[in-house]
């Protein structure tokens, strides 16, 4: 169905009036060179790790299948190195990524984090100059918006071109809405580019297709909800402040706190109030558990009397050289198991922090959009926290069950007398390292419920501040 | 011209919006001042726990040692060996000293690792590899240091005090009485300049302070670096002013001036570092670390299979040691071989981890060099190198730490090959790890480029405005 004439005269007018502007051109293309350029990076950037990954991948595996006979112990200390993945639109927003460590070395007795970050060879300080293609969207886009819509209003009423619109016949609210549509066209236009650009590098990537491009139809809608709450508060700004350039200074004025100033006072408001575990705190408390018990009342050697007696009431035996199994081995798994409980504890403690950080930011969403968006911007580029930490609990349940798989090797396999376990390729095939791929879309959904939630508030609410506008207006 | 003066200070003082900005900058550095100050605390606290951590074990061990050398205490075990002297169990702390002015400019130093260790096992390839434990989503969004606002939010204020110089009277078509009443427009510019200049210098100073208050200025080693901010604040306002006067000079609305001075922030606080963070992205090979890792996976795996032909190596290049062999003790084949090892790793991977750390180096100079483009890149690299945050540093006390562990492994070495256990004078005689610090008046000098650079550009701006002003229609 066609718009009503009035409202189509007026979009048509607008967009004209949009596409003569000097501004807009000259916006337009700095805006296409520069995401042009951050993207040509992106992908430069992700393919030289994608390659880098592989190779790195298949020189450990490689070292792991060929390490040759040994016990079975011995290779658990060998460990095995697993390497970050990246999503397949990590091009779009880098996150977190340079901020956690690409490597993790896997071993037992320790549960790690992956060390090697790329930060360490990062030159500025990114919050401030960081220019990937999502960052250009979310922070240039609104500002083209705002260039584009600080005057809708305020510079026909200043030029007295108002009253000659509305004397021809359309009403205030047709007008409104004329311009809005307009300039939403325009830069919905804008963001189609982009969203073609990455869809064509989506088809021609290696990178699971229907994933990566639910992904980014889904990031794209982000963007335009956020990019609409900037068409609509603009139009709203013109309309209420009687001057452009009082529009013009406070739109920017909030642009300035959305993007710059309001997440880094919040981030340092949450790091104040949520603390996280020191690295001292964390090898403090490992060692005093290790060697006190959890709870401080359970000595290693009181769980170690403990355990010799269980296993030896369970064969029956007297001595542990009567067992039919290998004690070394059993005793080797008792202290992984009692370990991983405290590795439980210590990465709860740690993993919630970090939980309750991001949750505290997110709910900074309420003085802007802007913090639900760019956390969407990060989730749906898989390069936020909740996929690093779905990457590092996958890799730590693998580190368990090889352990595991290499301790029980030492129980119950074969050896001559007087010889200790040796094993070989066989058992080395079974507990080989998979290979990570980032996680897909529907595992990390819970974790955007809250930021589309806001994010969709926000728009809602800027329509009804432009609904707001609408009502008649004194053309003084 | 008195009463233009007068007049000046009423329009001024009557400006909506003045209040509720300079109360929002003053905010804006009070809190950056006492969240810097407070994180530098915290920062300095964790660093000295991990400090003093190494420290307590170093000295209980050297304390058993001396009870082992006096025949109080036997040993049993490896373990007790490494517990009293053996020489795998000497560790000494390597830190960054975190400067109290560290808070004026977080950088470098509070992201990386800052804390290591010296001990015979250090692989010098590996040395910042430490696990750390940290929030990368903090990390990522960054802080609001006292350097973020000065660079991003003061041209802010000064644009709203000078966006409309002389816009606001000639759209008002008053300027040729003013410019009477003034006697010309130079004197008129002049007077309107005096009065804008001394409130934004008041509002820049009492904010700069402000952030100031919450550190200990009293001390030396804070003072000098937050007067050089200072003095960069200064002249970093100076050049915004005169990008001011020089977009005044044009006969521009209102509505364009605004505009016009918001584009020049962008281009220079968003699109130009912005264009540098991708151009350093551009040449940084971002495989280069994980390659990195596989390689010294590769070469550990070769050397240890082939570990007692290591160690063969090893003594060949080092013969003086082959024969005190005979003499071991308390060492065993396995630390030996573990040590020879480590140091042919080290051998074979340094000369990529040094001239990967040359090439960021050479990148970190183009982006220097790049910073001179942009006053506000300048400023925020002055704000870095005062605080003792910045790149440089970082990578002196990198290579203050390879050079030392050097050193500490030919101290301990010969205990290794010799097999004896280490009495306390040995310990003493292990120098704890400091970096040479940074002096005053090398600090001036390091100061002078970004704040001559911003007083360079700002004459270049005011003598291209006077130029224009000759020719300016009052009318």
């Amino acid at each position: 169905m066609n718009p009503p004439r009035p409202l189509r005269v007026a979009v048509q007018k607008e967009l004209r009036l949009i596409v003569r502007d000097g501004r807009f051109r000259i916006a337009l293309v700095a805006f296409f060179a520069l995401f042009a350029g951050s993207l040509l990076i992106g992908l430069h950037d992700a393919s030289e790790y994608a390659e880098s990954k592989r190779v790195s991948e298949e020189i450990d595996e490689h070292l792991w299948m060929t390490q040759g006979d040994k016990d079975p112990h011995s290779a658990s200390h060998y460990g095995q190195y697993v390497f970050r993945p990246r999503s397949g639109l990590q091009w779009m927003d880098r996150g977190v990524h340079d901020f956690v460590g690409v490597a993790l070395f896997l071993e037992s007795h320790e549960q790690g984090l992956p060390r090697h970050r790329q930060a360490e060879s990062a030159s500025l300080i990114p919050a401030i100059a960081d220019l990937s293609p999502s960052r250009i969207i979310l922070v240039f886009v609104p500002l083209l918006v705002i260039v584009l819509g600080f005057g809708s209003v305020s510079l026909e009423r200043e030029r007295g071109t108002l009253a000659l619109l509305l004397g021809n016949g359309g009403s205030f609210k047709t007008l409104i809405a004329g311009k809005a549509l307009a300039l939403a066209m325009v830069t919905m236009a804008i963001l189609a580019v982009p969203f073609l650009l990455g869809l064509a590098g989506v088809l021609f990537s290696d990178a699971d297709k229907i994933d990566s491009v639910l992904r980014l139809v889904l990031l794209f809608l982000a963007f335009a909800l956020h990019t609409l709450f900037y068409v609509c508060l603009s139009l709203a700004a013109s309309r209420f402040f009687r001057h452009s350039s009082t529009a013009l200074i406070a739109l920017l004025i909030y642009w300035i706190g959305a993007t710059l100033v309001v997440p880094r006072v919040v981030n340092d408001w949450v790091t104040e109030d949520i603390p996280l575990m020191t690295n001292v705190a964390y090898d403090t408390t490992l060692a005093n558990a290790r060697r006190d018990g959890i709870d401080g009342n359970d000595p290693r050697s009181a769980r170690q009397a403990r355990l010799r007696e269980e296993v030896l009431s369970q064969y029956g035996k007297s001595d542990i050289s009567e067992l039919p199994i290998n004690y070394s081995g059993v005793s080797l798994q008792a202290g992984e198991d009692y370990d991983n409980l405290i590795f439980d504890r210590l990465y709860s403690e740690i993993y919630g922090s970090l939980e309750l950080r991001s949750q505290a930011r997110l709910n900074a969403s309420f003085l802007g959009p802007q913090m639900a968006a760019a956390a969407l911007s990060m989730s749906l580029s898989g390069s936020d926290l909740a996929h690093d930490l779905l990457f590092l609990n996958e890799a730590e349940s693998h580190r368990r069950a090889y352990v595991k798989a290499l301790n029980d090797d030492l129980i119950h396999g074969e050896v001559n007398e007087g010889e200790s376990r040796v094993a070989g390729a066989e058992l080395w095939q079974k507990t080989r390292a998979p290979e990570y791929a980032s996680a897909p879309l529907s595992q990390t959904s819970a974790h955007r419920l809250l930021p589309w939630v806001l994010l969709c508030a926000w728009f809602l609410a800027s329509m009804g501040l432009l609904a707001l506008s609408t009502r008649p207006i004194d053309l003084k | 011209m008195e009463s233009v003066f007068r007049n000046e200070v009423r329009l001024l003082l009557r400006r909506p919006g003045l209040y509720g900005a300079a109360l929002l900058f003053f905010a804006l550095c009070a809190h950056a001042g006492h969240t810097g100050s407070q994180r530098i605390e915290t920062a300095r606290k964790i660093q000295a726990e991990d400090q003093a951590r190494l420290m307590e074990t170093f000295r209980a061990r050297r304390e058993r040692a001396g009870e082992v050398a006096r025949g109080e205490r036997t040993i049993e075990n490896m373990r007790q060996a490494t517990d009293a002297g053996r020489v795998n169990g000497v560790e000494v702390p390597m830190a960054l000293p975190l400067q109290s002015a560290a808070g004026l400019a977080l950088g470098h130093s509070l992201i990386l690792p800052n804390v290591t260790k010296a001990s015979l096992m250090s692989s010098s390839a590996d040395l910042f590899q430490r696990q750390q434990i940290d929030d990368p989503e903090g990390l990522l969004l960054g802080h609001l240091d006292l350097a973020t606002i000065v660079v991003v939010i003061l041209p802010l204020l000064v644009l709203f005090l000078f966006y409309d110089l002389l816009s606001y009277e000639r759209d008002r078509r008053m300027l040729p009485t003013l410019v009477t009443q003034a006697g010309s427009l130079a004197h008129l510019l002049s007077t309107k300049l005096l009065v804008r200049s001394i409130t934004v210098v008041t509002l820049v100073v009492t904010g700069v302070l402000l952030a100031g208050f919450f550190f200990p200025l009293a001390e030396a080693s804070v003072a000098l670096p937050f007067l050089l901010c200072l003095a960069g604040v200064l002249a970093y306002t100076a050049f915004w002013v005169a990008a001011a006067v020089l977009v005044a000079s044009y006969p521009l609305r209102r509505e364009t001036a605004a505009p016009a001075l918001l584009l020049l922030w962008l281009v220079l606080i968003v699109l130009i570092p912005g264009t540098s963070d991708l151009f350093a992205r551009w040449t940084t090979d971002s495989g280069a670390l994980l390659r990195e890792v596989a390689t010294r996976r590769m070469l550990t795996s070769e050397a240890e299979r082939a570990a007692s032909k290591t160690l063969e190596d090893y003594l060949y290049d080092h013969p003086e040691l082959a024969s005190t062999e005979a003499q071991d003790r308390f060492g065993s084949a396995f630390l030996k071989e573990s040590f020879a090892v480590r140091k042919s790793v080290d051998a074979a991977l340094m000369e990529s981890v040094a001239a990967r750390s040359a090439e960021l180096a050479a990148r970190e100079e183009v982006l220097g060099k790049l910073a001179f483009l942009s006053p506000p890149a300048l400023l925020h690299r002055h704000f870095l190198t005062m605080g003792g945050t910045d790149h440089s540093r970082y990578h002196a006390y990198q290579s203050a730490a390879r050079t030392y562990l050097t050193d500490f492994h030919q101290t301990l070495a010969p205990f290794l090959w010799a097999g004896v256990l280490l009495k306390p004078e040995d310990f003493d005689r292990i120098q704890p790890f400091t970096l040479p610090e940074r002096n005053s008046f090398d600090l001036i000098v390091r100061s002078l480029p970004a704040i001559l650079t911003q007083l360079l550009f700002a004459s270049l701006l005011l003598f291209l405005a006077r130029r224009r002003l000759s020719s300016y229609l009052i009318a």
